[in-house]
């Protein structure tokens, strides 16, 4: 029995990605390497013209974020004169994680496959960890946000900071909005479970610990989303912390506001999907914390919002953003001449300083010791015309 | 470098291929216990898992328990809530899922994962479930059986899957301890198969060793040993073609290489030992015991009579006490102790009682560890004597050049005397014949004479000792000599001296000067008279004398027959030092007055211008013997008696004489003497001017009278040129002293006529007349 071992800021020498394809040990790894794909090559009497595989574990916006990053690699000329070719694996139901594990099962035994961008939340991404960690798979998670994640092993990177800053940036917020009772309902699961963990601790902290609070999972049935929301109703709370995902808001919203109509409320990360685009009139007002503003002035990701827009007909989202520079990471790394997965991990633990960033759409990505990356959170607020950026406290 | 050791290294290695062996077993004993420790860890490895399942079931049971608490604490808020039971049902909740979040990191299989997760869902669910009881009975003020019910409904598959999980676990281990209980089997079996292979492969490879390494290595090693023992014609055999087989053949060509080197050492040690038995130098090697070694020259140089007679006889023994009277010790120490020792010339005594002389040189010697000198001696007793010969030939010789020095003195003194006295003796006789016998003066003038007489004969000695003067040779019977002599003698020595005489008969005779032999014979006795001045007995003894021919003789005396003229007397004799300095001139032991030191001078000059030797045997009180040694004349030879010049009755002329004569006194005296009684004198001064003369002079010369010694050319030479044109002109050569051999020794029995200075008026007309008349 051994556990995973966990990167420590010692035990992650992470290399520069020049660095890694000049040194004289890597070049000659790499020649060797060539030599031997070349020789397999001329062996199987076929032109190196073999598509470059990363693996897609994503659903909804984020799929579409990586699909438009592949075609825009294709676009490019691909990487070498090899196309990217992306496995897109199901997601399934969003709480359970046995897809999430087969799907990195599948994945990380296809040897083709040289990176994962993947899971869609959380509770995925975290058990389909130690999967891609068992196997050596690079896994590469745009959006997982559960603390936990940052130990699953060395082969593990997301594009986003970890909880426990968003529970202190959100109870900040919360705290500087005026509110005294706050209630909280959080998502049942690794990610909703830590967040409210960590929102918990801080509205202690804060002096303001929560009026309510409840577990909620994202397959309940109406009724028990009713019964939540009268337990809420019933705590008569100034504001409502929802650290979860927008369906269950959506549907547990109208039957709160309808009986506490100035009921200001905070959502976590884990809102910023296309259902909050969609449903704007029932959500007008609520705030959520993301981590890429959308509508910002940037001209890359204007062009990005426009040409998503354009070929998906909605809003483009922070899932979609994220998985797409998550694709076009993987694509440099194959594009420095990565060609195992262990190139591609070395490429990623490369970017360790700002000189050695890449920028994507979101940003610079710089990984830390636990392979996150550090960026600001936002605060955006859903209006009947749209979701807006407003000012964090 | 010494061959004997080989047992022992053969020992040696076969204890280090016995050790090798032995280090096999113990590598093969060590692996075996690397192997036992990794079976040990591996049944570590299961310990620690069972532990690890063991914790585990532990975790799940707390889980279990923890969910059971919950429902406990769930239920006892759905009967009475209260804040209290739903914040232990929180932590409770929070327990259960920390517990499940220690699976996130373990190694499991993929149906593992999912019942974890699947364990971790159905717990999520039943909180949901319990949040939504706890909600309804807020909001109902009373238990809802439905939600309880749903409750505690979703609380079975919750332990339901954490037995199924356990169960999964459970048959993990199992399946793992299966495996590697199978390795472990493996393992043993692989094991015990390397330990036999091990040890047959060592088993087989010291039967190898034996038979390939120990064996050859043994027969190398016996064949070494004969070979130390001096077997040097032993050969290892050849069985394969192997490093063992071409070291024995290369064994073998070693044994071969020193049996040669073996021959070739004997008979460098047989050439070494000729060069030494051989060599004409006495080799020894010496130590503190004596002579330990000595070669054939070294037992013949020291008298003994083998080699073997000479070991352990200390050199020091051998040394002559007066050699070096302080050195025997120190060269003993020396010889013991080894030291080089420089050339030096010893005498020893051998061992029959001789002794001999020789140059020892020693060096150090290294004799088998123990200091001892090599020593060489080298018999230098010939070189010695030859020496010692040599310095009696230079002391003769030293003598023989003083004597040539005073000769040459006494030659050039005679030639003025003999001038002078000439001139003296012939103006007294001038002076006699004109004074009546009356005469008062006549007594001085015959005292003139006679002391001028005494001169001319101290004149002669002193030509005499110096071999200078001119010898009226013939054959001379030493017996008749020494007969007439003994007459008179008698009456020149005391009556208390016997003279005998003692002449052997048959006497061959000797060329000699009879006069002379008569002066020599004279000294001879006077001299034995003097030494006998208490009386004794004084034997004159004639014999004939054949000296063999002797590479060495002593005395330097030429092997040849001799006559033997022998003077002996029984007086105080002589020492050696008295021996050595007898026949120099002047030298006398008489007290002054008594002798001129000239007597024994003058009896060698005249015996060695004789063609004879001396030697003298004396002893101090024990007397002297003299003897003189003359060529015998072969028999046969003619006696001839030397030419009497007879007294002719008249000694006028009225010849021509050409008289040369260099100096003006005699010139004039004997001008005016050939003159008075009728001759026609023709004089010159010199030999050129006799030349000169006689080329100017028309008429017949019918003498020349000529001194031998002038300046320019001589009288021989003035008469040789003459001679041809005037071959019937007589020569009469007058001289006091001439250098020219044949002059003094020649003539007797020539026609060359010869006047000795001083002479004469009347002497000078009897040969001028004699010469004339053909009777000179």
């Amino acid at each position: 029995v051994q556990f995973r071992r966990h990167i420590s800021p010692v035990a992650s020498s992470r290399r520069r990605p020049h660095q890694f394809l000049n040194s004289p040990a890597r070049r000659s790894l790499t020649s060797l390497l060539a030599w031997i794909v070349i020789a397999a090559t001329v062996a199987c009497g076929r032109t190196d013209t073999a598509p470059l595989r990363i693996g897609v574990v994503l659903d909804y916006d984020g799929l579409r974020g990586a699909r438009l990053a592949a075609a825009d690699v294709q676009a490019a000329g691909g990487i070498g004169g090899r196309p990217l070719e992306l496995v897109v694996m199901p997601t399934g139901p969003a709480t359970t994680a046995e897809p999430a594990i087969r799907a990195a099962d599948s994945l990380a035994t296809d040897p083709r496959v040289l990176g994962v961008v993947g899971h869609s939340n959380s509770a995925a991404s975290l058990a389909a960890s130690q999967v891609y960690n068992a196997r050596g798979v690079v896994q590469l998670a745009p959006t997982t946000t559960a603390p936990l994640f940052g130990d699953a092993g060395p082969w593990s990177f997301r594009l986003v900071p970890d909880d426990r800053r968003q529970a202190e940036f959100i109870v900040r917020q919360a705290v500087a909005d005026g509110a005294r009772r706050i209630a909280m309902v959080y998502v049942n699961d690794d990610y909703g479970r830590a967040l409210a963990a960590s929102v918990r601790e801080r509205l202690r902290a804060a002096g303001t610990p929560p009026v309510y609070e409840t577990p909620y999972l994202e397959t309940a049935v109406p009724a028990q989303l009713a019964a939540s929301a009268d337990a809420i109703v019933a705590s008569q709370p100034e504001l409502l912390l929802w650290l979860g995902r927008a369906p269950g808001l959506v549907k547990v919203l109208p039957l709160v506001r309808a009986r506490i109509p100035r009921l200001r409320i905070y959502g976590s990360d884990g809102m910023d999907v296309s259902l909050v685009y969609q449903s704007t009139r029932q959500l007008d007002g609520v705030r959520f914390v993301r981590f890429i503003d959308p509508a910002a002035s940037d001209s890359s990701l204007q062009r990005f919002r426009e040409r998503f827009r354009a070929e998906n007909h909605r809003e483009v989202t922070t899932d979609a953003i994220m998985a797409y520079d998550a694709t076009m990471l993987l694509a440099s790394a194959l594009r420095a001449g990565a060609r195992t997965r262990g190139e591609v991990r070395l490429y990623l633990e490369g970017l360790d300083g700002p000189g050695q960033a890449y920028r994507g759409l979101s940003g610079p990505i710089v990984f830390d010791a636990r392979g996150d990356v550090a960026r600001p959170h936002l605060l955006a607020e859903v209006r009947a015309d749209g979701v807006h950026a407003v000012s964090a406290r | 470098m010494s061959l004997a050791p080989a047992r022992p290294r053969g020992a040696s290695l076969r204890t280090l291929i016995v050790g090798g062996a032995a280090a096999l077993v113990l590598s093969t004993c060590i692996m075996l216990g690397g192997l036992l420790l990794l079976v040990a860890r591996m049944r570590a490895s299961i310990d620690r898992e069972a532990s690890v399942l063991f914790a585990e079931q532990q975790s799940a049971t707390a889980i279990g328990r923890e969910v059971e608490r919950q429902l406990l604490e769930a239920a006892a808020y759905l009967h009475a809530p209260g804040p209290r039971l739903l914040a232990r049902f929180r932590e409770r909740g929070q327990r259960v899922y920390d517990l499940e979040r220690g699976y996130l990191f373990r190694d499991l299989s993929l149906r593992e994962r999912l019942q974890a997760e699947r364990v971790k869902e159905l717990h999520q669910t039943l909180e949901v479930l319990a949040q939504a009881a706890f909600d309804a009975r807020d909001a109902h003020g009373a238990e809802e059986h439905a939600h309880a019910e749903a409750l505690f409904a979703a609380s079975a598959p919750v332990q339901e899957a954490l037995d199924r999980l356990l169960a999964m676990r459970e048959e993990s281990y199992q399946r793992e301890r299966a495996h590697q209980a199978a390795v472990l089997q493996r393992l043993y079996v692989a094991a015990a198969l390397t330990a036999v292979l091990l040890l047959l492969a060592i088993l087989g490879a010291v039967r190898f060793v034996n038979q390939r390494i120990l064996t050859p290595i043994g027969a190398l090693s016996h064949a070494a040993e004969r070979v130390g023992s001096g077997d040097l014609a032993v050969r290892v055999p050849h069985r394969a073609d192997d490093e063992l087989t071409r070291l024995g053949s290369s064994f073998n060509a070693m044994t071969a290489g020193l049996e040669r080197l073996q021959r070739e050492l004997r008979e460098s040690e047989e050439r070494y030992r000729r060069v030494v038995e051989l060599s004409p130098d006495a080799i020894v090697v010496h130590d503190e015991s004596g002579i330990r070694l000595g070669n054939p020259e070294a037992a013949r140089l020291f008298g003994a009579p083998s080699t073997a007679a000479l070991i352990g006889t200390p050199l020091r023994e051998l040394l002559h006490p007066d050699a070096m009277p302080a050195a025997p010790e120190q060269l003993a120490s020396a010889l013991a102790s080894g030291v080089r020792i420089e050339p030096v010339e010893l005498t020893f005594r051998r061992l029959d009682g001789a002794l001999v002389h020789g140059e020892l040189v020693a060096a150090p010697f290294d004799d088998e560890g123990q200091a001892a000198s090599l020593v060489a001696v080298r018999d230098v007793t010939a070189r010695r004597e030859a020496e010692s010969a040599l310095r009696e030939t230079e002391e003769r010789l030293r003598q023989a050049q003083k004597m040539e020095t005073v000769g040459r003195l006494a030659g050039g003194i005679a030639h003025d005397f003999n001038n002078l006295l000439t001139i003296i003796l012939s103006h007294c006789e001038l002076l006699l014949a004109g004074l009546h016998p009356t005469d008062p003066h006549r007594g001085d003038v015959e005292e003139v004479r006679a002391a001028g007489a005494r001169a001319a004969a101290l004149t002669r000695q002193l030509l005499a000792f110096s071999r200078k003067q001119v010898l009226q040779l013939g054959s001379v019977d030493l017996n008749e000599v020494v007969r007439e002599m003994a007459v008179w003698l008698r009456r020149l020595i005391p009556s208390d001296i016997d003279l005998r005489v003692e002449l052997a008969p048959g006497l061959a005779s000797v060329e000699a000067d009879r006069g002379q032999i008569e002066q020599v014979i004279l000294n001879l006795v006077l001299n034995a008279r003097d030494a006998m001045s208490s009386g004794g007995a004084l034997m004159i003894r004639t014999a004939r004398l054949d000296l063999p021919a002797s590479p060495r003789s002593a005395d330097g005396i030429p092997a040849g027959a001799y006559v033997s003229l022998s003077v002996i007397d029984n007086g105080v004799g002589m020492d050696a030092a008295t021996r050595a300095r007898i026949f120099e001139p002047f030298f006398t032991t008489k007290e002054v007055g008594r002798g001129t030191g000239l007597g024994l001078a003058t009896v060698l000059g005249i015996v060695q211008q004789s063609g004879g030797h001396i030697r003298v045997e004396s002893e101090p009180d024990r007397g002297s013997h003299f003897e003189i040694l003359l060529p015998a004349q072969p028999a046969g030879a003619p006696r001839q008696a030397p030419t009497a010049a007879a007294t002719p009755e008249s000694t006028d002329g009225h010849e021509t004489v050409l008289l040369a004569e260099d100096d003006n006194a005699v010139r004039a005296l004997a001008r005016r003497v050939l003159t008075s009684r009728g001759y026609t004198v023709i004089d010159a001064r010199d030999g050129s001017a006799a030349e000169r003369a006689a080329a100017a002079y028309d008429g017949t010369i019918d003498l020349l009278v000529t001194d031998v010694v002038m300046p320019g050319i001589g009288g021989r030479e003035l008469a040789r040129r003459l001679a041809h044109s005037r071959p019937a002109m007589k020569v009469l050569f007058t001289s006091g002293y001439t250098e020219d051999e044949i002059l003094r020794r020649g003539v007797a029995g020539q026609t060359l006529q010869m006047l000795e200075k001083p002479y004469s008026t009347q002497a000078l007309l009897a040969r001028v007349r004699a010469t004339l008349d053909g009777t000179g």
